[in-house]
Protein backbone atom coordinates (compact mmCIF):
# COMPACT_ATOMS: atom_id res chain seq x y z
CA UNK A 1 0.00 0.00 0.00
CA UNK A 2 2.74 2.35 0.19
CA UNK A 3 3.58 1.62 -3.20
CA UNK A 4 0.02 2.92 -4.08
CA UNK A 5 0.41 6.13 -1.91
CA UNK A 6 3.68 7.31 -3.42
CA UNK A 7 2.06 6.60 -7.08
CA UNK A 8 -0.87 8.62 -6.10
CA UNK A 9 2.18 11.06 -4.96
CA UNK A 10 3.87 10.85 -8.18
CA UNK A 11 1.46 10.13 -10.73
CA UNK A 12 0.54 13.83 -11.37
CA UNK A 13 3.83 15.16 -12.07
CA UNK A 14 4.64 12.17 -13.92
CA UNK A 15 1.71 12.05 -16.05
CA UNK A 16 2.35 15.66 -16.85
CA UNK A 17 6.00 14.86 -18.35
CA UNK A 18 4.69 11.99 -19.66
CA UNK A 19 1.18 13.86 -21.63
CA UNK A 20 4.29 16.57 -22.88
CA UNK A 21 6.61 13.68 -24.27
CA UNK A 22 3.61 12.26 -26.08
CA UNK A 23 2.64 15.60 -27.00
CA UNK A 24 5.85 16.45 -28.99
CA UNK A 25 5.81 12.92 -30.39
CA UNK A 26 2.18 13.20 -32.00
CA UNK A 27 3.60 16.46 -33.27
CA UNK A 28 6.80 15.16 -34.50
CA UNK A 29 4.60 12.39 -35.72
CA UNK A 30 2.42 14.35 -37.85
CA UNK A 31 5.41 16.45 -39.51
CA UNK A 32 6.91 13.44 -39.85
CA UNK A 33 4.14 11.52 -41.79
CA UNK A 34 1.53 14.44 -42.95
CA UNK A 35 -0.94 12.19 -43.05
CA UNK A 36 -3.43 14.68 -44.73
CA UNK A 37 -0.70 16.12 -47.21
CA UNK A 38 -1.21 19.91 -45.15
CA UNK A 39 2.54 20.14 -44.74
CA UNK A 40 3.35 19.31 -48.30
CA UNK A 41 0.90 21.89 -49.51
CA UNK A 42 2.32 24.67 -47.68
CA UNK A 43 5.79 26.62 -48.83
CA UNK A 44 9.01 25.78 -49.09
CA UNK A 45 9.64 27.84 -45.99
CA UNK A 46 6.91 26.80 -44.22
CA UNK A 47 7.63 23.28 -44.46
CA UNK A 48 11.02 24.17 -43.15
CA UNK A 49 9.77 25.73 -40.22
CA UNK A 50 7.61 22.95 -39.29
CA UNK A 51 10.06 20.47 -40.07
CA UNK A 52 12.91 22.55 -38.11
CA UNK A 53 10.47 22.69 -34.91
CA UNK A 54 9.79 19.28 -34.62
CA UNK A 55 13.09 18.03 -34.69
CA UNK A 56 14.55 21.02 -32.23
CA UNK A 57 11.60 19.93 -30.21
CA UNK A 58 12.51 16.18 -30.29
CA UNK A 59 16.39 16.99 -29.58
CA UNK A 60 15.28 19.22 -26.29
CA UNK A 61 12.48 16.65 -25.01
CA UNK A 62 15.19 13.94 -24.89
CA UNK A 63 17.63 16.14 -23.50
CA UNK A 64 14.93 17.02 -20.70
CA UNK A 65 14.10 13.53 -19.71
CA UNK A 66 17.54 13.68 -17.63
CA UNK A 67 15.72 16.93 -15.69
CA UNK A 68 12.40 15.00 -15.14
CA UNK A 69 14.64 13.58 -12.44
CA UNK A 70 14.89 16.99 -10.76
CA UNK A 71 10.96 16.80 -10.60
CA UNK A 72 10.37 13.47 -9.67
CA UNK A 73 13.45 12.96 -7.60
CA UNK A 74 11.88 15.51 -5.36
CA UNK A 75 9.14 13.92 -4.08
CA UNK A 76 10.70 10.77 -2.80
CA UNK A 77 10.34 10.16 1.27
CA UNK A 78 12.35 13.36 2.23
CA UNK A 79 9.21 15.68 1.55
CA UNK A 80 7.49 13.76 4.19
CA UNK A 81 9.28 15.95 7.00
CA UNK A 82 8.36 18.33 5.61
CA UNK A 83 4.33 18.05 4.92
CA UNK A 84 4.77 16.99 8.75
CA UNK A 85 3.40 13.37 8.01
CA UNK A 86 7.14 11.40 9.28
CA UNK A 87 5.83 10.58 12.87
CA UNK A 88 2.70 9.19 11.27
CA UNK A 89 4.45 7.29 8.47
CA UNK A 90 7.54 6.08 10.41
CA UNK A 91 5.33 4.96 13.41
CA UNK A 92 4.00 2.11 11.32
CA UNK A 93 5.71 -1.25 11.07
CA UNK A 94 8.18 -1.01 8.83
CA UNK A 95 11.35 -0.66 8.31
CA UNK A 96 12.79 2.95 7.19
CA UNK A 97 14.59 1.65 4.23
CA UNK A 98 11.08 -0.23 2.62
CA UNK A 99 10.10 3.35 2.62
CA UNK A 100 12.82 4.48 1.18
CA UNK A 101 13.82 2.15 -1.26
CA UNK A 102 9.72 1.63 -2.24
CA UNK A 103 9.43 5.34 -3.15
CA UNK A 104 12.67 5.29 -4.84
CA UNK A 105 11.80 2.33 -7.01
CA UNK A 106 8.89 3.84 -8.02
CA UNK A 107 10.16 6.88 -9.02
CA UNK A 108 13.13 5.05 -10.61
CA UNK A 109 10.74 2.99 -12.72
CA UNK A 110 8.53 6.41 -13.90
CA UNK A 111 11.95 7.70 -15.17
CA UNK A 112 12.87 4.20 -17.51
CA UNK A 113 9.49 4.71 -18.53
CA UNK A 114 9.59 8.60 -19.34
CA UNK A 115 13.40 7.45 -21.36
CA UNK A 116 11.70 4.44 -23.05
CA UNK A 117 9.22 6.55 -24.43
CA UNK A 118 11.23 9.45 -25.71
CA UNK A 119 13.78 6.48 -26.89
CA UNK A 120 11.09 4.93 -29.34
CA UNK A 121 10.79 8.04 -31.10
CA UNK A 122 14.20 7.89 -31.91
CA UNK A 123 13.14 4.21 -33.27
CA UNK A 124 10.16 5.26 -34.60
CA UNK A 125 12.50 7.30 -36.71
CA UNK A 126 10.73 11.12 -35.45
CA UNK A 127 13.83 12.70 -35.30
CA UNK A 128 16.92 13.94 -36.67
CA UNK A 129 19.11 10.99 -35.13
CA UNK A 130 18.81 7.91 -36.91
CA UNK A 131 19.03 4.39 -34.77
CA UNK A 132 20.42 1.87 -36.23
CA UNK A 133 18.87 -1.27 -35.40
CA UNK A 134 17.86 -3.42 -32.11
CA UNK A 135 21.63 -2.96 -30.52
CA UNK A 136 21.67 0.59 -31.08
CA UNK A 137 18.17 1.24 -29.62
CA UNK A 138 19.31 -0.79 -26.44
CA UNK A 139 22.55 0.91 -25.84
CA UNK A 140 21.26 4.76 -26.64
CA UNK A 141 18.64 3.31 -24.10
CA UNK A 142 21.31 2.21 -21.41
CA UNK A 143 22.73 5.46 -21.52
CA UNK A 144 20.08 7.58 -20.87
CA UNK A 145 17.93 5.64 -18.36
CA UNK A 146 21.62 5.98 -16.47
CA UNK A 147 21.77 9.77 -16.62
CA UNK A 148 17.85 9.76 -15.74
CA UNK A 149 18.43 7.61 -12.84
CA UNK A 150 21.31 9.82 -11.76
CA UNK A 151 19.90 13.15 -11.49
CA UNK A 152 16.52 11.59 -10.01
CA UNK A 153 19.28 9.66 -7.49
CA UNK A 154 20.94 13.07 -6.76
CA UNK A 155 17.55 14.75 -6.15
CA UNK A 156 16.20 11.89 -3.75
CA UNK A 157 19.29 11.82 -2.09
CA UNK A 158 19.33 15.60 -1.52
CA UNK A 159 15.69 15.76 -0.67
CA UNK A 160 16.31 13.39 2.03
CA UNK A 161 19.30 15.03 3.54
CA UNK A 162 17.67 18.28 3.40
CA UNK A 163 13.92 17.03 4.05
CA UNK A 164 12.63 19.54 1.93
CA UNK A 165 11.99 18.94 -1.86
CA UNK A 166 12.66 22.99 -2.83
CA UNK A 167 16.08 22.95 -0.85
CA UNK A 168 16.93 19.27 -2.19
CA UNK A 169 16.29 20.64 -6.05
CA UNK A 170 18.39 23.19 -5.26
CA UNK A 171 21.12 20.89 -3.56
CA UNK A 172 20.87 18.53 -6.34
CA UNK A 173 21.53 21.88 -8.45
CA UNK A 174 24.52 23.11 -7.12
CA UNK A 175 26.25 19.19 -7.12
CA UNK A 176 25.76 19.09 -10.51
CA UNK A 177 27.49 22.37 -11.35
CA UNK A 178 29.89 21.62 -8.60
CA UNK A 179 30.69 18.15 -10.49
CA UNK A 180 30.96 20.12 -13.80
CA UNK A 181 33.46 22.68 -12.64
CA UNK A 182 35.40 20.47 -10.87
CA UNK A 183 35.65 18.80 -14.01
CA UNK A 184 36.63 21.80 -16.25
CA UNK A 185 38.90 22.61 -13.28
CA UNK A 186 41.01 19.33 -13.58
CA UNK A 187 40.46 19.16 -17.53
CA UNK A 188 42.14 22.79 -18.83
CA UNK A 189 43.89 23.26 -15.84
CA UNK A 190 45.78 20.12 -14.57
CA UNK A 191 44.95 17.53 -17.45
CA UNK A 192 43.18 15.12 -15.49
CA UNK A 193 39.86 13.59 -17.07
CA UNK A 194 37.49 12.40 -14.07
CA UNK A 195 34.66 10.48 -15.32
CA UNK A 196 32.20 13.24 -16.45
CA UNK A 197 28.06 11.88 -16.57
CA UNK A 198 27.24 14.42 -19.37
CA UNK A 199 29.85 12.02 -21.68
CA UNK A 200 27.09 9.16 -21.40
CA UNK A 201 24.59 11.88 -23.01
CA UNK A 202 26.86 12.30 -25.40
CA UNK A 203 27.73 8.72 -25.71
CA UNK A 204 24.23 7.76 -26.41
CA UNK A 205 24.26 9.96 -29.56
CA UNK A 206 27.60 8.47 -30.98
CA UNK A 207 27.15 4.89 -30.34
CA UNK A 208 28.06 3.58 -33.79
CA UNK A 209 31.46 5.29 -32.87
CA UNK A 210 31.98 2.83 -30.23
CA UNK A 211 30.55 2.36 -26.76
CA UNK A 212 31.47 1.27 -23.53
CA UNK A 213 29.52 -0.37 -20.69
CA UNK A 214 31.92 0.88 -17.71
CA UNK A 215 30.46 4.51 -17.81
CA UNK A 216 27.42 2.95 -17.34
CA UNK A 217 28.28 0.71 -14.75
CA UNK A 218 30.26 3.09 -13.07
CA UNK A 219 27.75 5.71 -12.52
CA UNK A 220 24.90 3.01 -11.74
CA UNK A 221 26.82 2.05 -8.42
CA UNK A 222 27.35 5.71 -8.08
CA UNK A 223 23.33 5.90 -7.62
CA UNK A 224 23.48 3.18 -5.68
CA UNK A 225 26.15 4.27 -3.10
CA UNK A 226 24.77 7.74 -3.02
CA UNK A 227 21.29 5.81 -1.90
CA UNK A 228 23.05 4.04 0.66
CA UNK A 229 23.92 7.49 1.59
CA UNK A 230 20.56 8.44 2.19
CA UNK A 231 19.36 5.10 3.55
CA UNK A 232 22.15 5.71 6.53
CA UNK A 233 20.43 8.88 6.82
CA UNK A 234 16.62 7.97 6.89
CA UNK A 235 17.59 5.34 9.50
CA UNK A 236 19.38 8.11 11.80
CA UNK A 237 16.83 10.25 11.23
CA UNK A 238 14.96 12.07 14.11
CA UNK A 239 11.63 13.72 13.98
CA UNK B 1 5.89 -10.54 31.07
CA UNK B 2 6.17 -7.65 32.68
CA UNK B 3 3.42 -5.97 34.17
CA UNK B 4 4.37 -3.03 32.82
CA UNK B 5 3.56 -1.78 29.48
CA UNK B 6 6.49 1.44 29.64
CA UNK B 7 9.30 1.46 32.07
CA UNK B 8 11.85 3.92 31.70
CA UNK B 9 15.28 3.84 33.50
CA UNK B 10 16.97 7.63 33.36
CA UNK B 11 15.90 8.53 29.97
CA UNK B 12 17.85 11.55 28.78
CA UNK B 13 17.48 13.29 25.83
CA UNK B 14 19.89 16.83 24.82
CA UNK B 15 19.23 18.14 21.76
CA UNK B 16 22.17 20.49 21.16
CA UNK B 17 22.85 22.01 24.86
CA UNK B 18 19.09 21.69 25.65
CA UNK B 19 17.89 18.49 27.81
CA UNK B 20 14.37 17.83 26.86
CA UNK B 21 14.12 14.73 29.00
CA UNK B 22 16.54 14.64 31.64
CA UNK B 23 16.82 11.23 33.81
CA UNK B 24 13.02 10.11 33.33
CA UNK B 25 11.75 7.20 35.48
CA UNK B 26 8.31 6.11 34.29
CA UNK B 27 6.35 2.98 35.20
CA UNK B 28 3.12 2.54 33.38
CA UNK B 29 1.12 -0.38 34.53
CA UNK B 30 -0.22 -2.62 31.58
CA UNK B 31 -4.35 -2.33 31.68
CA UNK B 32 -3.97 1.82 32.92
CA UNK B 33 -5.18 4.98 31.21
CA UNK B 34 -1.68 6.70 32.21
CA UNK B 35 -2.41 10.35 32.12
CA UNK B 36 0.88 11.87 31.17
CA UNK B 37 0.70 15.56 32.71
CA UNK B 38 3.22 18.17 31.97
CA UNK B 39 3.29 22.26 30.57
CA UNK B 40 4.34 22.89 27.49
CA UNK B 41 7.68 21.89 26.50
CA UNK B 42 8.24 19.65 29.90
CA UNK B 43 9.32 16.76 27.38
CA UNK B 44 6.10 14.82 27.05
CA UNK B 45 6.12 14.73 23.45
CA UNK B 46 10.05 13.93 23.28
CA UNK B 47 9.64 10.76 25.33
CA UNK B 48 6.64 9.66 23.33
CA UNK B 49 9.04 9.83 20.50
CA UNK B 50 12.00 8.15 21.96
CA UNK B 51 9.37 5.25 22.79
CA UNK B 52 8.35 4.79 19.40
CA UNK B 53 11.85 5.21 17.57
CA UNK B 54 11.13 8.97 16.41
CA UNK B 55 13.92 10.18 18.53
CA UNK B 56 16.79 8.34 20.03
CA UNK B 57 17.61 8.75 23.89
CA UNK B 58 21.09 10.02 24.46
CA UNK B 59 21.17 8.23 27.54
CA UNK B 60 19.32 5.83 29.94
CA UNK B 61 16.96 3.13 28.88
CA UNK B 62 13.00 2.18 27.85
CA UNK B 63 10.64 -1.02 27.70
CA UNK B 64 7.60 -0.51 25.82
CA UNK B 65 5.12 -4.21 25.91
CA UNK B 66 9.29 -5.76 27.26
CA UNK B 67 10.43 -4.52 24.41
CA UNK B 68 14.14 -2.48 24.10
CA UNK B 69 12.77 0.82 22.55
CA UNK B 70 16.32 0.59 20.33
CA UNK B 71 16.84 -2.33 19.28
CA UNK B 72 13.14 -4.22 18.97
CA UNK B 73 11.73 -1.01 17.54
CA UNK B 74 9.79 -2.85 15.06
CA UNK B 75 7.74 -5.65 17.39
CA UNK B 76 6.82 -2.74 19.48
CA UNK B 77 5.62 -0.42 16.30
CA UNK B 78 3.71 -3.24 15.65
CA UNK B 79 2.07 -4.04 19.11
CA UNK B 80 1.36 0.00 19.57
CA UNK B 81 -0.87 2.71 17.75
CA UNK B 82 0.10 6.07 17.93
CA UNK B 83 -1.89 9.66 17.54
CA UNK B 84 0.94 12.04 17.09
CA UNK B 85 1.17 16.00 18.32
CA UNK B 86 0.74 17.97 14.58
CA UNK B 87 -2.25 15.75 13.51
CA UNK B 88 -0.86 16.19 9.46
CA UNK B 89 -1.65 13.44 7.28
CA UNK B 90 -1.69 12.92 3.83
CA UNK B 91 -3.59 16.04 2.09
CA UNK B 92 -4.64 14.09 -0.71
CA UNK B 93 -6.19 10.92 0.75
CA UNK B 94 -9.87 10.67 2.31
CA UNK B 95 -9.76 8.76 5.55
CA UNK B 96 -11.76 6.07 3.94
CA UNK B 97 -8.18 5.91 2.03
CA UNK B 98 -6.16 6.44 5.16
CA UNK B 99 -8.48 3.75 6.55
CA UNK B 100 -7.45 1.15 3.33
CA UNK B 101 -3.71 2.55 3.83
CA UNK B 102 -2.91 2.23 7.44
CA UNK B 103 -4.27 -1.43 6.98
CA UNK B 104 -2.15 -2.60 5.29
CA UNK B 105 0.42 -2.45 8.07
CA UNK B 106 -1.82 -4.24 10.67
CA UNK B 107 -3.03 -7.64 10.10
CA UNK B 108 -4.84 -7.60 13.80
CA UNK B 109 -6.22 -4.47 11.90
CA UNK B 110 -10.23 -4.14 13.42
CA UNK B 111 -12.65 -2.60 10.84
CA UNK B 112 -15.71 -2.92 13.51
CA UNK B 113 -13.67 -0.65 15.68
CA UNK B 114 -12.36 1.25 12.95
CA UNK B 115 -16.47 2.01 11.80
CA UNK B 116 -17.75 2.21 15.35
CA UNK B 117 -15.22 5.42 15.77
CA UNK B 118 -16.15 6.75 12.11
CA UNK B 119 -19.58 6.51 13.52
CA UNK B 120 -19.01 7.78 17.38
CA UNK B 121 -17.42 10.74 16.22
CA UNK B 122 -19.12 11.53 12.89
CA UNK B 123 -15.61 11.60 10.94
CA UNK B 124 -16.55 12.47 6.68
CA UNK B 125 -14.99 9.52 5.84
CA UNK B 126 -14.81 10.76 1.73
CA UNK B 127 -13.54 14.20 2.28
CA UNK B 128 -9.89 15.39 1.42
CA UNK B 129 -7.99 15.30 4.83
CA UNK B 130 -6.45 18.60 3.23
CA UNK B 131 -10.27 19.77 3.50
CA UNK B 132 -10.85 18.52 6.79
CA UNK B 133 -11.15 20.68 10.13
CA UNK B 134 -8.55 20.39 12.50
CA UNK B 135 -10.69 18.76 15.31
CA UNK B 136 -11.77 16.44 12.32
CA UNK B 137 -7.98 15.63 11.15
CA UNK B 138 -7.40 14.79 15.43
CA UNK B 139 -10.66 12.54 14.91
CA UNK B 140 -8.75 10.86 11.77
CA UNK B 141 -5.57 10.23 13.92
CA UNK B 142 -7.70 8.34 16.58
CA UNK B 143 -9.68 6.80 13.79
CA UNK B 144 -6.19 4.67 12.46
CA UNK B 145 -5.00 4.12 15.77
CA UNK B 146 -7.96 2.78 17.46
CA UNK B 147 -8.06 0.48 14.23
CA UNK B 148 -5.24 -1.12 14.98
CA UNK B 149 -6.76 -2.58 18.18
CA UNK B 150 -3.01 -2.24 19.42
CA UNK B 151 -2.58 -3.54 23.05
CA UNK B 152 -1.00 -0.19 23.91
CA UNK B 153 -2.15 3.74 22.78
CA UNK B 154 0.76 6.56 22.92
CA UNK B 155 -1.52 9.48 22.61
CA UNK B 156 0.34 12.67 22.30
CA UNK B 157 -2.80 15.37 23.39
CA UNK B 158 -5.30 13.84 21.27
CA UNK B 159 -8.45 16.05 22.06
CA UNK B 160 -6.64 18.92 21.03
CA UNK B 161 -9.07 21.13 18.35
CA UNK B 162 -11.92 19.42 19.40
CA UNK B 163 -14.77 21.40 20.36
CA UNK B 164 -16.15 20.32 23.88
CA UNK B 165 -18.30 18.11 22.56
CA UNK B 166 -16.08 16.04 20.45
CA UNK B 167 -13.73 16.20 23.47
CA UNK B 168 -16.45 14.57 25.64
CA UNK B 169 -16.66 11.64 23.02
CA UNK B 170 -13.96 11.01 22.31
CA UNK B 171 -12.99 10.47 25.79
CA UNK B 172 -15.82 8.55 26.15
CA UNK B 173 -14.67 6.60 23.24
CA UNK B 174 -11.31 5.94 24.75
CA UNK B 175 -12.59 4.71 27.99
CA UNK B 176 -14.85 2.04 26.89
CA UNK B 177 -12.43 1.14 24.09
CA UNK B 178 -9.79 0.48 27.12
CA UNK B 179 -12.54 -0.98 29.27
CA UNK B 180 -13.61 -3.62 26.83
CA UNK B 181 -10.12 -4.30 25.39
CA UNK B 182 -8.17 -4.10 28.29
CA UNK B 183 -5.67 -2.07 26.32
CA UNK B 184 -2.96 0.38 27.85
CA UNK B 185 -3.41 3.64 27.15
CA UNK B 186 -0.84 6.54 27.88
CA UNK B 187 -2.27 10.20 27.10
CA UNK B 188 0.08 12.87 27.08
CA UNK B 189 -1.73 16.18 28.21
CA UNK B 190 -1.80 19.52 29.68
CA UNK B 191 -5.87 19.51 29.83
CA UNK B 192 -6.26 18.07 33.68
CA UNK B 193 -9.99 17.92 33.52
CA UNK B 194 -9.94 15.34 30.67
CA UNK B 195 -7.26 13.31 32.74
CA UNK B 196 -9.40 13.59 35.81
CA UNK B 197 -11.89 11.96 33.67
CA UNK B 198 -10.43 8.71 32.21
CA UNK B 199 -7.09 8.51 33.49
CA UNK B 200 -6.16 6.00 36.56
CA UNK B 201 -2.69 6.60 36.66
CA UNK B 202 -1.04 9.89 36.32
CA UNK B 203 2.58 11.00 36.09
CA UNK B 204 3.85 14.87 36.31
CA UNK B 205 6.43 15.76 34.49
CA UNK B 206 8.45 19.24 34.57
CA UNK B 207 11.94 20.35 32.60
CA UNK B 208 11.99 16.59 31.47
CA UNK B 209 12.04 14.75 35.24
CA UNK B 210 9.20 12.98 36.60
CA UNK B 211 7.61 15.08 39.28
CA UNK B 212 5.07 12.69 40.38
CA UNK B 213 3.67 9.43 39.35
CA UNK B 214 0.49 7.91 41.37
CA UNK B 215 -3.04 6.32 41.24
CA UNK B 216 -5.14 9.05 40.79
CA UNK B 217 -7.30 7.69 43.74
CA UNK B 218 -4.50 7.86 45.76
CA UNK B 219 -3.84 11.50 44.95
CA UNK B 220 -7.43 12.41 45.57
CA UNK B 221 -7.76 10.08 48.97
CA UNK B 222 -4.06 11.23 50.45
CA UNK B 223 -2.30 14.28 49.16
CA UNK B 224 -2.08 16.97 51.11
CA UNK B 225 -1.26 20.85 51.35
CA UNK B 226 0.30 21.42 54.56
CA UNK B 227 1.39 25.11 54.89
CA UNK B 228 2.81 25.94 58.16
CA UNK B 229 4.86 29.33 59.59
CA UNK B 230 7.73 28.81 61.92
CA UNK B 231 12.00 29.16 61.38
CA UNK B 232 14.34 27.13 60.64
CA UNK B 233 11.60 24.55 58.94
CA UNK B 234 12.76 21.54 56.86
CA UNK B 235 12.32 22.18 52.91
CA UNK B 236 13.10 19.14 51.89
CA UNK B 237 11.69 16.18 49.34
CA UNK B 238 11.84 13.23 52.18
CA UNK B 239 9.53 10.98 52.18
CA UNK B 240 5.77 11.74 52.56
CA UNK B 241 6.58 15.18 50.96
CA UNK B 242 6.58 15.24 47.53
CA UNK B 243 7.08 18.69 46.82
CA UNK B 244 8.35 21.52 49.71
CA UNK B 245 8.18 25.27 48.94
CA UNK B 246 9.24 28.18 51.35
CA UNK B 247 8.38 31.91 51.50
CA UNK B 248 9.53 34.22 54.19
CA UNK B 249 8.35 32.12 57.45
CA UNK B 250 5.59 30.37 55.72
CA UNK B 251 6.67 27.08 54.15
CA UNK B 252 4.16 24.73 51.72
CA UNK B 253 4.33 20.80 51.65
CA UNK B 254 2.88 18.54 49.67
CA UNK B 255 2.48 15.06 51.66
CA UNK B 256 2.09 12.18 49.92
CA UNK B 257 0.15 10.24 52.79
CA UNK B 258 -0.37 10.67 56.60
CA UNK B 259 -0.50 14.03 57.05
CA UNK B 260 -1.94 14.55 60.05
CA UNK B 261 0.88 12.90 61.18
CA UNK B 262 3.82 15.20 59.01
CA UNK B 263 1.75 18.52 60.64
CA UNK B 264 2.13 16.92 64.30
CA UNK B 265 5.56 16.41 63.53
CA UNK B 266 5.91 20.11 61.82
CA UNK B 267 4.67 21.09 65.19
CA UNK B 268 6.62 19.48 67.62
CA UNK B 269 9.41 21.44 65.86
CA UNK B 270 7.50 24.43 67.02
CA UNK B 271 6.00 25.36 63.77
CA UNK B 272 2.22 27.21 63.66
CA UNK B 273 0.14 24.98 60.77
CA UNK B 274 -1.97 27.19 59.55
CA UNK B 275 -3.70 24.43 57.03
CA UNK B 276 -4.26 20.66 55.80
CA UNK B 277 -5.99 21.00 52.73
CA UNK B 278 -7.19 17.86 50.61
CA UNK B 279 -6.02 19.02 46.84
CA UNK B 280 -7.26 18.32 43.44
CA UNK B 281 -5.00 16.87 40.77
CA UNK B 282 -5.20 20.94 39.08
CA UNK B 283 -4.00 21.93 42.24
CA UNK B 284 -1.34 19.26 42.69
CA UNK B 285 -0.16 19.72 39.53
CA UNK B 286 -0.01 23.18 40.16
CA UNK B 287 2.34 23.14 43.16
CA UNK B 288 4.57 21.02 41.70
CA UNK B 289 5.09 22.43 38.38
CA UNK B 290 4.63 26.30 40.33
CA UNK B 291 8.73 28.17 39.57
CA UNK B 292 8.08 31.41 41.78
CA UNK B 293 6.11 31.48 45.21
CA UNK B 294 3.17 33.93 44.44
CA UNK B 295 1.63 33.30 48.07
CA UNK B 296 2.90 35.54 50.52
CA UNK B 297 0.32 34.82 53.48
CA UNK B 298 -0.49 31.50 55.10
CA UNK B 299 -3.76 31.39 53.45
CA UNK B 300 -2.34 30.87 50.07
CA UNK B 301 -2.67 27.64 50.00
CA UNK B 302 -5.07 26.21 47.35
CA UNK B 303 -6.31 29.37 45.87
CA UNK B 304 -2.36 30.49 45.25
CA UNK B 305 -3.65 31.12 41.30
CA UNK B 306 -6.59 33.53 42.52
CA UNK B 307 -4.51 35.45 45.14
CA UNK B 308 -1.56 35.84 42.69
CA UNK B 309 -4.09 37.87 40.36
CA UNK B 310 -3.39 42.27 40.22
CA UNK B 311 -6.79 43.37 42.39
Amino acid sequence: MYLWKCWRDTRGSFFTLLGALLAVGAYCAYVKFDPFGWIAAKPLESRFLWQSLATALLNITVELVPAAGLFLGALGVGVEFEKGTADFLLTRPRSRRYFLWTSWGLGAAQMVVLVLVSNLFQLARLGSRRVEGPGDFLRSLAALCTLALLCYSVTYVMTTLARNSRNGTALAILAFSAYEGLYAWLRFWYGIYIPFFVNLFESAFHTTAGFSFAPVAGWLSVCLALMLVAQFRMERAEV
Amino acid sequence: MSDLAISTQGLVKVYSKVKAVDGLNLSVPRGAVYGFLGRNGAGKTTTLKMLLGLARPTAGSARVLGCDIVRQRAEILCRTAFVGENKALYDQLTPAEMVRFTRSFYPGWSDAAAEKCARQLEIPMQQKFAKLSKGNRAKVWLLLALGQAAELLLLDEPTAGLDPFMNDALLKLLAEDTAFEGRTVFFSSHHLAEVEQICDWVGIIDEGRMLLEARLDEIREHYRLVIAAGRDLPVGKTAPVVAAARNGQFSRYLVARDAEAFAAQLKSQGAAVTDVTPLSLREVFLELVRKEEPCTSGNAGVTHAVASLPF
